[in-house]
């Protein structure tokens, strides 16, 4: 049955029956079978593209040196997105957002133009000639590959550049002059770890300064995959309060098992490196001061497979004996005793928060808390999420008005 | 205007259309730096940026990758006189270039590929609802006409 027959009405009574003696098709010229056969190898062409094109959903490439020319490419190309396509996706994910948000306050406050667009600065060109690479394979999925010739040009014009209206009076005459030149990045040591993840290659920033810093003191490689084990807890609460003790108590191994086992991989990897010196230096530490909490209550905000805590309320008593300091906050009024202020008064600040105790009237209070993420079915802080949440919370609060005063405030100071 | 004629004028028109959507995707769509994208490389970007997470995303991201097979499939049926088939797949290629420009628009810069994409997507979902009510008005008549007298 044709698809006419079988969806449209039957034809008409008064149609001549010649006109229905023959099926559609019958009499088709050739030109209309080889457009059908056309149409067919076009979809299995476009059948083809669709399966492949869901398979790279998750970027990538086939080897770690084009991994690291991908990432050049993009950069000479000034092209941001492509920049964080090549990174390993863990590390892309706690960019990502953030970058944005943040350049929308710093443009808002005037530090950067307010119609800044980080898919397009201009003012920077950049370009890479004669780029070669040789790797290296760090461990099964771990490489580093190095840069071994290559000409970076560049050209900086301030005036162009997406410098806000608050920044570029600051940065003076000389700052407004273009910048031009070229680099020859042979012998500049330029080199970057990349790691595989799934079967694609990615440029890992962490996992580059980690090597790099390998490197440099001449560490023998670690246990890659078999480093420090990541011990989450089982609710974001729990997770930022066992953080907050373990950073007072400078117990930097349950610190860095409190860090998720994906984002900070690098971490993990590469603690056995560090880590007995870290304690052993903590353990000294901790002989020269003492802290007590007494009171720690959090909140969390859950969204998803992340959340926000923050501290609702806290008591805390910390002394550095040795020094004659002591510091207690009751959770309103914070003590601060010793002569550390020319005197030998007790000097105590009260108010909603720490704001008050900064000495800067107005300057409201940012929303601050720990960003903390699950990963596994457990919760972790997120070091890098924290770190961006807080300076974006901060930036959100200020206004122009809070810069001027920190200007004229460390402007004075500056000024003798 | 003979039914026959006009038959094969919609049917021509929802498939030159299509092929209109397939172009318009490969237009600049964004452009960061120096680089442009595509609308496959713009959808490719935002994927591997973690911009399709959740099923309803998922979904609109495979029915974009789509798309090529889609507008093939709308030839196709074209070529075989299949007029409702190929309005129906007309009217999701039209449908799917439509919203897509629309979003581009509105969330990122305008480029050309989506500008273009919102002009071909109306004109693919136009000529195919034409073709589906001159298919259903016109009944038999038109197309079986077309059978004896090609």
């Amino acid at each position: 049955m044709t698809e006419n027959e079988g969806m449209l009405p039957p034809p008409p009574p008064n149609l001549p029956p010649e006109t229905i003696v023959e099926t559609p098709g019958s009499r088709r010229r050739p030109a209309a079978y080889i457009a059908v056969v056309v149409g067919l190898l076009a979809m299995v062409g476009g059948a083809v593209f669709f399966s492949r094109s869901l398979g790279s959903a998750e970027g990538g490439a086939d080897t770690p040196v084009a991994a690291v020319q991908r990432m050049f490419d993009a950069l000479a190309d000034e092209d941001a997105l492509g920049v964080l396509e090549t990174l390993l996706p863990s590390e892309r994910d706690q960019l990502r957002g953030s970058l944005q948000d943040i350049t929308k306050e710093l443009g808002r406050l005037g530090i950067l133009s307010n119609d800044v667009d980080l898919g397009s600065i201009p003012g920077i060109e950049l370009d890479f000639t004669g780029l070669t690479f040789s790797s290296q394979q760090i461990a099964s999925g771990i490489s580093t590959v190095r840069l071994e010739t290559g000409t970076s040009t560049y050209k900086i014009d301030p005036a162009r550049s997406p410098i806000g209206d608050f920044l570029r009076p600051l940065l003076g005459e000389e700052a407004s002059e273009p910048v031009q030149g070229s680099d020859d990045l042979s012998d500049e040591g330029v080199s970057f770890t990349t790691v595989e993840e799934g079967d694609k290659w990615f440029v890992s920033l962490w996992y580059s300064i980690a090597e790099a810093a390998r490197r440099e003191v001449g560490a023998p490689v670690p246990p890659f995959g078999n480093g420090l084990a990541a011990r989450g807890a089982s609710t974001p609460e729990q997770a930022v309060e066992e953080m907050i003790r373990a950073g007072i108590l400078l117990d930097v191994r349950r610190m860095i098992e409190l860090t998720p086992p994906n984002e900070a991989r690098a971490l993990h990897d590469y603690a056995p490196l560090f880590i007995e010196q870290a304690v052993a230096a903590a353990r000294e530490a901790r002989k020269h001061y003492e802290v007590e909490v007494g009171k720690l209550n959090l909140t969390g905000r859950v969204s998803g497979d992340r959340a926000l805590v923050k501290v609702s309320e806290i008591e805390f008593n910390a002394a550095i004996p040795s020094m004659g300091v002591s510091v207690e906050y009751d959770g309103k009024c914070v003590t601060v005793r010793g002569g550390f202020f020319g005197s030998d008064e007790p000097q105590r600040q009260c108010g909603e928060g720490f704001a008050p105790a900064t000495g800067l009237p107005g300057v409201p209070t940012p929303e601050l808390g720990f960003v903390a993420v699950r990963e596994g079915g457990l919760w972790y802080i997120s070091p890098t999420r924290t770190v961006l949440d807080g300076l974006l919370g901060t930036l959100r609060v200020l206004d122009r008005s809070d810069l001027e005063m920190f200007m004229k405030i460390f402007g004075g100071l500056g000024g003798g | 205007m003979s039914p026959r004629i006009s038959g094969r004028a919609a049917i021509a028109a929802t498939v030159a259309s299509s092929l209109a959507v397939l172009g318009a995707a490969l237009l600049p769509w964004l452009r960061t730096g120096n680089a442009t994208r595509s609308a496959f490389g713009l959808a490719r970007s935002a994927s591997v940026l973690g911009l399709f997470d959740g099923a309803p995303r998922r979904v609109c991201l495979a029915l974009w990758y789509l798309l090529p097979f889609l507008v093939a499939a709308t030839w196709t049926a074209g070529a075989a006189r299949r007029p409702l088939l190929t309005a129906s797949l007309g009217g999701i290629v039209g449908l799917t270039s439509l919203v897509a420009g629309i979003l581009v628009v509105v969330l990122a810069r305008p480029a050309p590929g989506p500008v273009a994409a919102i002009g071909a997507g109306v004109a693919t979902i136009a000529s195919a609802v034409l073709l589906a009510r001159g298919t259903m008005r016109a009944g038999a008549n038109m197309f079986i006409q077309e059978g004896v007298t090609t």
